[in-house]
C-alpha cells in the first residue's frame, strides 16, 4: 500500500509539472457496513411478508374468492424488491420504504380514529402494537440508517461559505480600461503599516489567555503551566501542584 | 369489550412475570452496565483480546436474545405447578442467556441461536396447535421475537469482499417468511379451533345447567379469547351459574322459540324487514334488520337484530338469532352470566378489493386495509342442537341433516 502510495505521489508530481508538490492525500473507504441496519431491515421485511401473506389467504378464504390474495401478493413482491434493493445501498429503495411505513402507521392511526365511531371499536393488544406501531417505526428508523449519503452533482459547485479554490498559476485579468486603472492608481488613503510579528511568548502549557500587561512576557503561572521539561515529581506531588488529576 | 379490557383479556395472568421481567430487562443491563459488573465471558477460555466493538446486527442479535431469555427464565414464576415444564423454561432461558453473552463477547452465535429458536418456535407451535395451551398476547409477541431472531440467523450478513451471495439470502429470506407463516398458521388454528370447541361446550352446559362442566369449560373459554385473532371474547367473573341466571338463560331461549315461529318461513322474515346478503345460501346465511339494529333495544327476542337460516336447494330453515349490541365497546347484558357469552369479532376492512378478513395472530391485516372491532354478539339458537342453545356456531353436517327434515320451501316474494 505504502508503495502505492509512493508511487502515486511521484506520478502526481509528473503529471502537475511539479506545482502541486504535495504528496497524493489517500483517504480509506468507508468499510463495508457489514451486519449493519440493512440487513435487519431486510429480516423485519420478510417477517411483514409473512404476515402479510398470512392475512390475506385468510381473507380470501373467508370471502371465498382468491382474487383477495392479489394486493397481498402484490405488497409483498414491492417490500421483497425494496428490501433487496435497501441491502444493495440504494437510497430510492430506502426512501421508498420508509413512504411504505409511514402508510401502515397512518393506517393505524385511522383505526384509532375510528374507534371513536360508536358502532365500530378498536381491540388494543400487544401483538398488534408490535405489529402496527413498533415495526413500521424501527423500519423507518433502520431504513434512515441504512440510506447512503445523497450524491452532490459537480454542477452545484463547492460548498456554501467555503472559499472558491482559486489557480496560483493562472494569468493575472488584462485591465485595460481607464477607470480601473485610476482607481489602483489612486490611493484612498493612508497606508495601513502592519507591525511586524512577534515578539511571541515562550510556550506555555495550557496557557489559554495572557494576564494584562504580560503579552510578550513569560507567563506568570510558571508554577502551575510550568515551560520548558516538567520536572520529574512523585505522582502525589504532581497532583498537589495540580498538573496531574 | 372496551379496549382496556382487551388489553387485560390478551395476557395470560400465569404470563404476567415474564411481561414484567422484559419491561425490567433494560433497567437491569443498565444497572449492570453502571455497576461494571464483570460479565462473564462464554464457555470455554478465556479470551485475551479485548472485545471488539458490536455492530447493529449483534447489538439486535443480543437483545433479542436477551428477551427470550428473560421470558423464559419468568414463565416458571407464573407456571411453577408443572416440574417438566419448569425445568424446560429454565433450560432454554439459560441457553438463551448463555448466546446473548456469547454475542456480546463478539463469540459466534448463529448456529445455536438457530437451532434454539427453531426447537422453541416448534414446540410452542405445535403446543399451540394441539390445544395443550392457548396462546396469549406475552406468548404471540415471544414468537415474533423468536422469529426475528431466527431471521437474523437465517439471512447472511453482507461482507466487505463484495460477493454478493443472492442466493444464500434469498434462502435465508425465503425460511425466514415460511417458518413465520407455519407459526403463525398453527397459532392460527388453533386459537379458532379451541374458540369452537370450548364455546360449544359451554353452551351445552348451560342447557343442561351442568356447574361443574361450565367451571371447566369458563376457564378454557376465556383462555381461546386471549389470541384476539379474528374473536375477541369479553371477560368472565369466574364464577358458576347461578339458579337464577340458569333460568333466565332457559326463558330467554323459550320466548325466542316462541316469538320466532313466524319466521319460520322465510319469506315472512324478507316482509319484516330482513335483508338477505350476497352469499344468499349457505348453512349459516344471516339476515340483517337494519331498523331492528338502531332500535336502542338490547337483547329483545320479539325484535333481533339478526336471523339465521340455512337455505339451500330452495328449503330454508330458521335455525336462530343474533342479538348484536348497538354500540362497539359497551358489553351486553349477561342475563345468564357464564351461559350467555357475548363475543365481538376482530376483523380487517379492505378497501380494494372491498371484503373483509380476520386480523392474523400476529395482530396485522391484508394490504390497504384497516382493523376494526365489531360490537358485541351472541347466537341463539331455537333449534335443539347438540352444540346448545348459545354456541356460537352450529356443525355443517347437523345442520344439512337439519334442513333436508326441516326445511321450509320459499319463493323470495
Amino acid at each position: 500500500m505504502q508503495n502505492l502510495i509512493k508511487f502515486s505521489s511521484t506520478a502526481h508530481e509528473c503529471l502537475t509539472g511539479y506545482r502541486h508538490r504535495e504528496s497524493v492525500t489517500v483517504i480509506d473507504a468507508p468499510p463495508a457496513r457489514r451486519g449493519g441496519p440493512a440487513d435487519i431491515c431486510y429480516v423485519l421485511t420478510m417477517l411483514q411478508v409473512a404476515f402479510l401473506l398470512l392475512a390475506g389467504l385468510a381473507e380470501s378464504l373467508l370471502m371465498g374468492n382468491g382474487g383477495y390474495l392479489l394486493m397481498p401478493i402484490l405488497k409483498a413482491i414491492v417490500l421483497l424488491i425494496l428490501a433487496a434493493r435497501i441491502v444493495s445501498g440504494k437510497r430510492w429503495a430506502a426512501i421508498t420504504m420508509i413512504v411504505v411505513q409511514s402508510l401502515t402507521l397512518a393506517a393505524f392511526g385511522i383505526q384509532l380514529l375510528l374507534a371513536f365511531v360508536p358502532a365500530i371499536a378498536l381491540t388494543v393488544n400487544l401483538a398488534g402494537i408490535t405489529t402496527n406501531l413498533v415495526m413500521p417505526i424501527a423500519m423507518i428508523i433502520l431504513c434512515r440508517q441504512a440510506m447512503p449519503a445523497k450524491r452532490r452533482r459537480i454542477e452545484e459547485g463547492p460548498t456554501a461559505g467555503y472559499p472558491v479554490p482559486q489557480d496560483p498559476y493562472a494569468q493575472a485579468p488584462i485591465v485595460d480600461d481607464a477607470a480601473t486603472l485610476r482607481t489602483l492608481a489612486t490611493p484612498t488613503g493612508p497606508i495601513p503599516v502592519v507591525p511586524p510579528p512577534g515578539p511571541y511568548p515562550p510556550a506555555t502549557y495550557g496557557q489559554a489567555t495572557h494576564p494584562p500587561g504580560t503579552y510578550g512576557q513569560p507567563a506568570q503561572s510558571v508554577e502551575r503551566f510550568p515551560t520548558g521539561a516538567i520536572p520529574a515529581l512523585p505522582p502525589e506531588a504532581r497532583i498537589a501542584k495540580g498538573w496531574q488529576s | 369489550v372496551n379496549p382496556v379490557d382487551a388489553f387485560e383479556i390478551g395476557i395470560a395472568p400465569e404470563h404476567i412475570p415474564a411481561l414484567v421481567a422484559v419491561i425490567a430487562l433494560p433497567a437491569i443491563v443498565l444497572l449492570v452496565a453502571h455497576l461494571r459488573v464483570p460479565m462473564p465471558v462464554g464457555l470455554g477460555e478465556r479470551r485475551t483480546t479485548p472485545r471488539p466493538p458490536l455492530n447493529l446486527f449483534d447489538q439486535w442479535a443480543a437483545w433479542l436474545l436477551g428477551i427470550c431469555a428473560a421470558v423464559h427464565l419468568a414463565l416458571p414464576l407464573g407456571q411453577h405447578d408443572r416440574p417438566v415444564l419448569t425445568i424446560g423454561f429454565l433450560a432454554v432461558g439459560a441457553a438463551y442467556a448463555w448466546l446473548a453473552m456469547r454475542v456480546v463477547d463478539g463469540r459466534s452465535w448463529r448456529l445455536w441461536s438457530g437451532l434454539l429458536f427453531t426447537a422453541s418456535l416448534g414446540a410452542y407451535a405445535v403446543v399451540s396447535a394441539s390445544g395443550a395451551e392457548q396462546p396469549d398476547q406475552v406468548g404471540i409477541v415471544t414468537v415474533m421475537v423468536e422469529l426475528t431472531g431466527l431471521g437474523l440467523c437465517l439471512v447472511p450478513l453482507r461482507r466487505g469482499d463484495g460477493r454478493k451471495r443472492h442466493l444464500v439470502r434469498f434462502f435465508g429470506g425465503a425460511g425466514t417468511v415460511f417458518a413465520t407463516f407455519l407459526v403463525g398458521v398453527l397459532i392460527w388454528a388453533g386459537a379458532l379451533a379451541a374458540h369452537t370447541g370450548t364455546s360449544t361446550d359451554v353452551s351445552a352446559a348451560g342447557a343442561s345447567a351442568s356447574t361443574s362442566a361450565l367451571d371447566h369449560d369458563h376457564h378454557s373459554h376465556v383462555q381461546d379469547s386471549r389470541a384476539q385473532a379474528g374473536f375477541v371474547v369479553g371477560p368472565v367473573d369466574g364464577t358458576d351459574a347461578t339458579p337464577q341466571q340458569e333460568a333466565a338463560a332457559a326463558k330467554l331461549v323459550s320466548d325466542l322459540k316462541t316469538d320466532l315461529a313466524k319466521y319460520a318461513d322465510l319469506d315472512v322474515a324478507l316482509k319484516a324487514g330482513y335483508k338477505l346478503p350476497a352469499a344468499a345460501e349457505g348453512m349459516e346465511v344471516h339476515l340483517e334488520n337494519a331498523a331492528y339494529k338502531k332500535d336502542g333495544r338490547v337483547l329483545d327476542p320479539t325484535r333481533p337484530e339478526t336471523l339465521v337460516y340455512a337455505i339451500s336447494g330452495g328449503r330454508a330453515a330458521l335455525l336462530g338469532a343474533l342479538f348484536v349490541m348497538e354500540k362497539a365497546g359497551t358489553p351486553g347484558p349477561a342475563i345468564g352470566g357464564p351461559i350467555t357469552h357475548w363475543h365481538a369479532h376482530n376483523v380487517c376492512v379492505t378497501a380494494i378489493p372491498p371484503g373483509f378478513g380476520l386480523v392474523n395472530p400476529f395482530g396485522g391485516c391484508t394490504a390497504l386495509s384497516v382493523n376494526i372491532t365489531t360490537p358485541e354478539m351472541m347466537h341463539v339458537w331455537v333449534v335443539d342442537s347438540p352444540a346448545g342453545p348459545f354456541a356460537d356456531g352450529l356443525d355443517d353436517t347437523w345442520v344439512k341433516a337439519y334442513l333436508a327434515q326441516h326445511g321450509v320451501p320459499y319463493t323470495l316474494h
